[in-house]
């Protein structure tokens, strides 16, 4: 049964010429999970808003959206349950278990109804043990998985999802995923979801719809998607694909499109097998510079009575590095930045600086380092800051608008801008004191495959210019395709570093999809790119 | 085993309450030192520490002032810059720094007992709407006190400069007034999210997960006719020091308001006895 | 229903204040400035509380009072590297220039309240709310005068100072015992004077620092959710 139909939809937001949404046709069964993809700015976000009437962005709409096989029949708010990207910002009162009951005190209900409707949500979405706690205190992913609980406390019929793990880690996204997977599977609930990371989203999906600028391009199975986006050979969407799909492209397949690492490692046995054994080479040692940092046997704890964050960490640092510093949420790897920058104090051991370095840190929120209300004031101010003088100023600005992509942008408020344009208009500003060594802080959150490339570029750009750059990241994929050396953090200690190849060719688990697509036929293959090399592409 | 704390936030609320109107009610000396006894001694089985000292120098500053300022009385102990210094005003300022030192006492219970939940959960009924301010006040509170931390770390580092007071007090306003534009801009997301919950549809109700049990109904049976008696029966209530000070007489009720003014620590301790037995026989 | 509810709460207001003060006076037949000081500020408080409920404001403006309630308390915690340095007053009377009078009163009320969770509730919290509060109400009435002029308004938070601290110690003076003792009182304004010229003196730069940035985003997010007041 068709639970929610979309005819012909148009929109277009106020003073804009560009129609948002320019024909939307799509029709919604009862019970099924549909994705819906495409890049930043195709219109996924302004579709799911529109469904949702309390949201709604004002604007000029046309055509029709029928909810509940019923064109006449209003949906009532509580029928319609929407998660948003940001899992901090939903939040609305102080404790778990009052958000949980946030939406059943507006539907008016009794008291042992909002108990007993609570306490069923807490314990199928496993919130039981952190019920009481304030929800200041909850991490990214429990916040996120908070808000969904409060958004099927009211039950409602079709649960739409804006991007719902763009700001969560891997393994709180997969959470959350499993989480909404099971409410379907055993609620039957309709869930329509938007994301740009495939890998984990199409597992779940039934169907899914692709949608550029403003229109829906193909809807079917992910198998069928897929294979419609290697036909079409659409790059955009293409880096979104799973590992396998993408190596299946690479290396020409043909027939049954590979979707998950099981499939592709059967596709690759079946194709392969007399390639089997073939090995690339660690790249040889990158020429690097000499040791600028050394961290000696650091500990550091923020309480006189916490336990310890980092625990007798070493790490050396040589001029002229990408080095990624990977490990999950909480191992202390934002702390680890600011102890090599010596913004904070180890309580044991030693920073030592090769004399006179300067860093920089683009912090996780990178808008946070702007103070002014439009771009082109801050970065103005932090010249003159700097010692740089009226002329000198502008002829930097134009230089760094350059590098930085910043044309158009520079008069806009600096909250206006989206992820990767306030990463691009921060690392600038950062630039401006041109340090020596340029530490990021999770670069790669909410940032889409094109926004990534991109930075990449940029940090490519600056060793280019003689700069370091350290980088401390959840992103697997990111620090495999482009960082120079690699380390892992764990429990606040590394447990081991090494160049990328090297290094992700020794982790089993810790490691890329490609890696282990490909692992026990090729060795040391880490990217889809090395794969299809290997396969003689 | 705080069982105090399990009561009802209606039940201990009304507790603090009586006792603390009793208190600052009554102006009989004795009244005043039961209610400092019973508020020491909860705040003694409560495992309060911190503030004790401040409550003592409070005490010691009220009473010794108000024989300077106050020269009633006629039983005159000296005289001090041509001043008489009596001792009805010395006991006038005795009584006055116990009674100050027992409401802030019953204060600091009242913070460790009556938490921000209960709070919410009394007033919410009849003030939803400033309920749910203070609820959504006390979320963002510590995340705006990380947030602006961080951003002056940031700030700090960035511009490291700025020594003077004048030029960190300008900092410190600069990175604020970025910090109200974020919170600005994240006040429109979270109105978004009520809305989508349905706020401001309908009659909203507040929910707290805090049961009525008959345990309460007997608190605040005895806090109501506890108040009652020592207003209008006991004759305890008055006391008068000017121009001499009655004299200190047995009073029955003296009796009663002792025994309600150790009754949350009894309570407590009865809970933490009985417990140790429990615990003794698993 | 809505209506009876606003009358009840004006007649708190108009009615119960008074008598409350008059049955402490003359039923009780004693001069308990002390106690009739803390039954004037809980009811006014109430009443004024209770007229908010009432008014069926936006949900948006609802979130708008919380944030700068919590703004205004965090910003005492953020503040407390440099001494005495509190925001307070100055994002109250912001508030109350922007969004008016009820806001401001709210605001004010609130934000003693809430930095009470974090500080310690005590007898105080009442006169806290009630003064803060009514450096709300007034900032609101005279939002005028205020938006006007920068120079007004940093001179009407200084003056704001001056009546917080006094106001405070009129209450420390009353609560010491029977009557007000003039002598008292002046010691006790004597005693807390360097304390009212920080704040004063603290007042006055935090808003010429921030009463311009801030209206201006206020006056943004006013017009963005279309926010009326009184």
């Amino acid at each position: 049964m068709e639970i929610l139909g979309v005819k012909n939809l148009k929109f277009a937001y106020p003073n804009e010429k560009k129609q948002a949404l320019n024909g939307i046709d799509l029709s919604v069964e009862e019970g099924e999970i549909l994705l819906v993809c495409g890049s930043s700015g195709s219109g996924k976000t302004t579709l799911l808003r529109l469904l949702k009437k309390e949201l709604a962005p004002c604007g000029e709409l046309q055509g029709e959206i029928t909810l509940f096989g019923n064109a006449e029949k209003k949906a009532d708010v509580f029928d319609i349950g929407f998660v948003m990207q940001n899992p901090h910002s939903q939040i609305v009162t102080d404790k778990v278990w009052h958000e949980l009951a946030f939406a059943l005190e507006n539907m008016g209900l009794d008291k042992n109804t909002i108990r007993l409707r609570t306490g069923e949500m807490a314990s199928f979405l496993g919130i039981s043990s952190w019920f009481e706690k304030k929800t200041s205190e909850l991490s990214g992913g429990q916040l996120q998985i908070l808000n969904l609980a409060s958004v099927m406390a009211m039950q409602p019929r079709i649960l739409l999802l804006d991007e719902p793990v763009s700001q969560l880690d891997p393994i709180a996204a997969r959470e959350f995923l499993n989480a909404v997977m099971r409410l379907n599977r055993e609620m039957g609930t309709t869930v329509i979801m938007t994301e740009h990371r495939l890998e984990d989203a199409f597992v779940l999906a039934d169907r899914v719809a692709v949608m550029q600028d403003g229109m829906i391009k193909c809807v079917g199975a992910p198998r069928e998607v897929s294979e419609r986006i290697i036909a079409e050979a659409d790059e955009e969407m293409f880096a979104s694909l799973p590992a396998a799909a993408r190596i299946f492209s690479m290396t020409g397949g043909k027939g049954k499109c590979p979707l998950n690492v099981r499939e592709g490692r059967a596709y690759l046995k079946e194709r392969f097998s007399d390639r089997a054994g073939a090995k690339l080479n660690s790249k040889e040692n990158e020429k690097t510079g000499d040791k600028l940092i050394r961290l000696k046997d650091l500990r550091f704890r923020y309480l006189k009575n916490s336990e310890d964050i980092i625990k007798d960490l070493s790490l050396d640092i040589y001029s002229g590095d990408n080095l990624c510093i990977l490990g999950a949420n909480g191992v202390g790897k934002s702390t680890l930045l600011k102890l090599i920058c010596s913004r904070i104090k180890p309580y044991m051991g030693s920073v030592k600086h090769k004399k006179g370095l300067s860093f920089a840190l683009l912090p996780q929120q990178a808008e946070m380092v702007f103070l002014k209300d439009s771009l082109i004031e801050d970065l103005k101010l932090t010249c003159l800051e700097n010692g740089l003088g009226k002329e000198d100023a502008e002829n930097k600005i134009d230089g760094l608008k350059q590098i930085f992509r910043l044309e158009g942008l520079l008069d806009r408020h600096p909250y206006d801008l989206s992820g990767g344009e306030t990463q691009r208009a921060a690392l600038a500003k950062l630039m401006i004191c041109r340090p020596d060594v340029m530490l990021l802080d999770e670069p790669t959150k909410g940032i889409d495959p094109a926004g990534k490339r991109e930075l990449a570029a940029l940090v490519e750009n600056m060793r280019y210019d003689g700069m370091t750059v350290v980088t401390v990241t959840h992103d697997i994929e990111y620090a495999a395709s482009y960082s120079s050396r690699c380390a892992m953090l764990f429990n606040g200690e590394i447990i081991s570093s090494g160049e990328p190849r090297s290094f992700f060719g020794g982790n089993s688990f810790y490691t890329t999809a490609a890696n282990r697509i490909s692992r026990g036929l090729f060795d040391n293959a880490i990217s889809c790119g090395d794969v299809a090399k290997l396969c003689g592409f | 085993m705080q069982r105090f704390s399990a009561f009802h936030p209606l039940a201990s609320f009304l507790y603090f309450v009586s006792a603390l109107c009793v208190t600052m009610f009554s102006r009989n000396i004795v009244i005043a030192a039961l209610s400092l006894a019973g508020a020491m001694l909860f705040y003694a089985v409560l495992g309060l520490r911190g503030g004790i000292w401040l409550y003592f120098i409070i005490f010691i500053l009220t009473a010794l002032s108000n024989p300077l300022f106050s020269h009633n009385g006629v039983t005159v102990l000296f005289f001090l810059n041509g001043n008489q210094i009596t001792l009805e005003a010395v006991i006038y300022g005795v009584y006055l720094g116990m009674m100050i030192m027992a409401v802030l006492m019953w204060f600091s219970c009242y913070n460790d007992v009556i938490t921000s939940d209960k709070f919410l959960c009394l007033f919410g009924s009849v003030m939803p709407k400033a309920a749910l301010i203070i609820s959504m006040a006390l979320r963002l509170v510590p995340s705006f006190i990380s947030e602006g931390k961080e951003m002056l770390e940031i700030h700090s580092a960035l511009l490291p400069s700025g020594k003077s007071a004048i030029k960190r007090i300008k900092r410190y306003a600069a990175v604020f007034s970025c910090l109200i534009t974020r919170s600005l801009e994240g006040a429109a997301e979270r109105s978004d999210s009520m809305r989508a919950r349905g706020y401001g549809k309908g009659k909203r109700v507040s929910y707290s997960r805090f049961r009525f049990k008959a345990s309460d109904a007997i608190m605040i049976a005895v806090s109501l006719l506890w108040i009652v008696f020592m207003f209008f029966f006991g004759g305890a209530m008055e006391f008068n020091y000017y121009p001499e000070a009655d004299p200190l007489k047995f009073n029955a009720a003296y009796i009663i308001a002792a025994a309600y003014f150790i009754l949350p620590s009894l309570i407590n301790l009865w809970g933490e006895l009985k417990w140790r037995y429990l615990a003794s026989r698993i | 229903m809505k209506s009876l509810k606003k009358t009840i709460s004006l007649i708190l207001l108009a009615v119960a204040i008074p008598a409350a003060v008059i049955i402490l006076f003359f039923v009780l037949g004693r001069e308990r400035y002390d106690i009739a000081s803390i039954a004037v500020a809980l009811l006014s408080t109430a009443a004024f509380v209770l007229a908010f409920e009432r008014n069926s404001a936006n949900g948006r403006l609802v979130v708008l009072v919380a944030v700068m309630t919590a703004l205004s308390v965090a910003g005492r915690f953020i503040f407390s590297p440099i001494a005495f340095f509190k925001p307070v007053t100055a994002i109250v009377i912001i508030t109350a220039v922007y969004f008016g009078s009820e806001s401001g009163y709210i605001t004010g009320a609130f934000c003693a309240l809430l930095s009470n969770f974090y500080f310690g509730q005590g007898p105080w919290t009442p006169f806290q709310m009630t003064v803060w509060g009514l450096i709300g109400l007034l900032s609101g009435l005279l939002s005028k005068y205020l938006k006007k002029n920068t120079a007004i308004l940093a001179l009407w938070g200084g003056v704001a100072g001056v009546i917080f601290s006094m106001v405070m110690d009129v209450w420390t003076t009353l609560w010491a015992e029977e009557g007000f003792n003039l002598a008292r009182y002046f010691t006790n304004v004597s005693f807390s004077l360097p304390i009212m010229a920080i704040y004063a003196a603290s007042n006055i730069i935090f808003l010429l620092l921030l009463a311009k940035p801030i209206g201006k985003k206020l006056e943004r997010i006013k017009t963005k959710y279309g926010i009326i007041t009184n």
